[in-house]
């Protein structure tokens, strides 16, 4: 016989075990991070909150299910995950012409303070929804590439590719200012200087 | 140019992390041991990734956020100990005026104000289908039961289907081997297949508008030898919390399950509206037990 429908995806399994998490709890402790994922991947604030209110509402009805109280903030994020896909699902596919840039590209002695926040967003922004996910992922949970593959339930070599392609979007936009600026550079023949994503002294 | 194995496996590690150790970037790491270019893409690699998994993490939190969201789970911001979520409370009238002297939020979708009154309700209706449930145990149930564990399956179903993904071609084959029931109203629009404990290769159709609320049916081949469902869609079905609307019958060897949201009266805009519904010629009452062979 087959076994309960697990919980996102996760692993937590329904079980009817005496409870050991509440939601306050799981509230103030985790609220921030859910409002961070849930802004990565919308990009607006109205819309990030509303997404953490609802992933925490989802919980609430759930929360008898959670059989592993240390993954919870891991089935929290599975949770927003689905309801921002059913929520936002955007067929739009990735434009074969969009500029992506290879791991060749990335200057020497980047720092975090020159990532731009409005560029980075608006990159994620531009992303399909299936690569945005996987981005977020690995950036924001941290997750291998098999992890993603597991939750999100698709083929590791998609995941691959997809990560690929969505970082090379992301590099070129949050590198792009400093090539246009090396394209003037070298226009008027003076040497290359340092690129604005490098760090400063 | 970057071989774009080596790229992909490049990009896969995570910033900080011990991925080069792993057997299957074992490739990967001997490049990065021997190949000097590699060596320095790697690294730069792993310092951007860093760089940008810092600022993901930079969002500022708006003020009030966590009192908004204690608020909206209903409970309050200064509640020690917290109410026990095993079965959501009704939010008290402390909370509710505390409520009201925020500044409004607005709710989402629409629905969370409902949904105390609908879970009052789906706990009278649960209690209505305790003796059914009861005949079901009996039996070893195999199949699907309208009780309050069911809208739980169905949100977990929904993110099944949400994670496979919706298929538009109506003319696929898998379709066609767990087909709709006649006597479900509607043409749908797109379908889904996903495993439940129940038939792993269950197809879900979606029968409602694009825009409209959730109006959904799975369709189940079922095994079990004996069935305590109606064999047509239920004229009076489960209220669940959320407004969610759910119907479980039986034809044949195939169990439906109808989930919509909006309340009974939307659901029987998907079922046949006979007179006759919930009876199906020949095989009796619908609330009746049907021993199949």
């Amino acid at each position: 016989m087959a076994t309960e429908p697990t919980v996102g995806g996760d692993g937590l399994s329904p079980v009817r075990t005496p409870l050991r998490l509440d939601m306050r709890t799981l509230v103030v402790d985790h609220h921030r991070d859910i409002y961070r994922y849930a802004y990565r991947l919308t990009g607006r604030v109205e819309d990030a909150e509303d997404l953490t209110q609802q992933t925490f509402l989802i919980a609430q009805q759930r929360l008898h299910q959670v059989r592993q109280p240390e993954r919870v903030l891991s089935w929290l994020f599975a949770i927003l995950r689905t309801c921002y896909l059913k929520n936002e699902r955007k067929s739009v596919p990735l434009p074969a012409t969009a500029i992506e840039l290879d791991v060749d590209s990335i200057p020497d002695g980047v720092s975090e303070k020159a990532i731009d926040e409005e560029r980075l967003q608006a990159a994620i922004d531009e992303l399909p929804d299936e690569f945005k996910l996987v981005l977020v992922m690995f950036y924001f949970e941290e997750c291998s590439y098999k992890e993603i593959a597991e939750r999100l339930q698709i083929p590791i070599g998609t995941v691959m590719s997809r990560l690929t392609r969505a970082k090379g979007r992301l590099r070129a936009r949050l590198l792009e200012a400093d090539l246009e600026a090396d394209k003037k550079v070298d226009k008027v023949s003076e040497p290359k200087t340092t690129r604005q994503m490098v760090a400063r002294p | 140019m970057t071989d774009p194995k080596i790229q992909q496996a490049i990009d896969a590690c995570r910033p900080r992390g011990d991925d080069l150790q792993l057997p299957e970037l074992d490739f990967l790491a001997q490049a990065v041991r021997s190949d000097p270019e590699v060596r320095r893409q790697y690294q730069r690699s792993q310092q951007f990734d860093a760089c940008i998994s810092g600022a993901f993490c930079d969002v500022p939190i708006p003020a009030g956020l966590a009192d908004r969201l204690l608020a909206a789970v209903g409970t309050s911001p200064d509640q020690t100990p917290a109410i026990p979520a095993e079965l959501p409370s009704p939010p008290s009238s402390g909370v509710a005026s505390r409520q009201d002297s925020e500044p409004r939020r607005r709710w989402l979708r629409g629905v969370r104000p409902r949904t105390w009154a609908t879970m009052a309700g789906s706990l009278a209706a649960a209690a209505a289908l305790i003796g059914f449930l009861l005949v079901g145990q009996h039996f070893g149930v195999t199949e699907p039961v309208a009780d309050e564990r069911l809208p739980g399956e169905i949100l977990a179903w929904d993110d099944a289907v949400v994670r496979q993904g919706w298929n538009d071609n109506v003319r696929a084959t898998e379709p066609g081997e767990r087909p709709l029931d006649p006597a479900v109203r509607g043409v749908p629009r797109r379908w889904g297949q996903i495993a439940t404990r129940y038939d792993s290769k269950t197809i879900v159709y979606d029968l409602a508008p694009p825009g409209a609320d959730q109006a959904v049916v799975f369709c189940m081949r079922s095994k079990a030898r004996t069935t305590s469902l109606p064999n047509a869609p239920p004229w009076k079905a489960f209220s669940a919390s959320g407004g969610l609307t759910l119907g479980v019958w039986r034809h044949g060897d195939m169990v439906y399950v109808l989930a919509v949201r909006g309340g009974p009266r939307r659901y029987r805009e998907f079922i046949e509206a006979s007179p006759w519904i919930g009876f199906r010629s020949g095989t009796g009452h619908p609330f009746s037990l049907i021993a199949k062979a």
